[in-house]
């Protein structure tokens, strides 16, 4: 009876040897495009899936040829948590650069040394933020004296709930729009949707 | 008597170590190739057993290549699952995309999902679609 639980022993500590020899090793280093931890605000992860999102659907819906494209204001009021507004519109502009149909240039150097430009890229901004119609004379202006073809604005909100039990729901709205600076007129208007449960 | 329960607990110890390995892989439960001819790989018997690639299309939208493929879900519970297209050009070479990300979505009970993908260049002329199975924690 000994003898035989002696084996049994011996027979499961093997097989949890071998268990442990069939996992690979650990690294350090993981892929930047894996999810990672997840927290209520926006990770990394989150960024690359909206640039991902609206890129495609860009491309889906055919790019503009030849615009040169500024980077415009990003109104992230409506949302409590914090945005990088950089970090998002770099991979935002990276994606859709990677095309090769819109050239970018940084609307904050398009603006350098020319005060006139900046003032109207500020009313700009404050007619975004403020939710205001669009003065189609600022952006035609803004865009012959930047040398901008295009305006990229986006504008981020979040809506938070208490899931049953515990934990929260958070759901993130990413609205973005294409202006041609001759025209004024949008060339898109796209939305992205994250939602995500943190219990 | 204190043997068996030695024995016992060192079964229920061994199990939960298999177990906690294969819950956290996250490797590509399902491996769908276009071209040159539509290949369908199933790595994964959960993904396997939830999912079934119903249709396959592609397009062009201008210059660039555009892909779906319909999957539907078998069973009668939600299947939470994540997506990637790889994009590769004529000699088979990957070309890499800034726009391919792994993608979150869910299948409902009986649902038909379209997942679709736009290439980012126009060298592109085929696609790998890579399903997994989603996990609500990270392996890492």
């Amino acid at each position: 009876m000994m003898m035989n639980m002696t084996r049994w022993m011996s027979v499961m500590a093997g097989m949890a040897i071998l268990s442990g020899c069939a996992t690979p090793p650990s690294s350090p280093y993981v892929p930047a495009t894996e999810r990672g931890v997840t927290t209520a605000g926006l990770d990394t992860y989150d960024y690359q899936m909206v640039a991902a999102g609206l890129s495609q659907e860009m491309m889906r819906r055919g790019l503009p040829n030849g615009y040169v494209v500024a980077l415009g204001p990003v109104d992230t009021r409506a949302t409590p948590y914090a945005v990088d507004i950089q970090l998002l519109q770099d991979k935002l502009e990276v994606a859709l650069s990677q095309n090769g149909t819109l050239k970018f240039t940084s609307a904050v150097n398009a603006m350098k040394g020319a005060s006139g430009t900046e003032e109207i890229y500020k009313l700009i901004e404050y007619n975004w933020w403020q939710k205001n119609p669009m003065d189609t004379e600022d952006i035609q202006k803004f865009g012959k004296i930047a040398n901008v073809g295009a305006l990229l604005f986006g504008r981020i909100s979040s809506m938070e709930r208490s899931l049953p039990g515990r934990g929260r729901e958070i759901t993130y709205s990413f609205v973005w729009r294409l202006t041609d600076t001759a025209t004024g007129v949008n060339q898109f208007t796209l939305e992205k949707e994250i939602r995500k449960n943190i219990r | 008597m204190k043997l068996k329960q030695i024995v016992g607990g060192l079964v229920v110890v061994v199990a939960l170590a298999v177990c906690v390995t294969a819950c956290r892989t996250t490797s590509s439960g399902m491996e769908v190739v276009s071209l040159p001819k539509a290949k369908v790989t199933l790595n994964s018997k959960i993904v396997a057993g939830y999912l079934e690639v119903v249709e396959m299309n592609n397009a062009m939208r201008g210059d660039l290549f555009q892909a779906q493929v319909s999957v539907m879900n078998r069973k009668d519970r939600d299947f939470p699952f994540e997506y990637r297209f790889r994009w590769l050009d004529k000699a088979g070479m990957e070309v890499p995309a800034a726009n391919s990300a792994w993608m979150p979505t869910t299948a409902s009970g009986k649902e038909r999902v379209l997942l679709q993908g736009v290439a980012p260049v126009s060298e592109v002329a085929d696609y790998i679609l890579d399903i997994r199975f989603s996990q609500t924690s990270a392996r890492w």
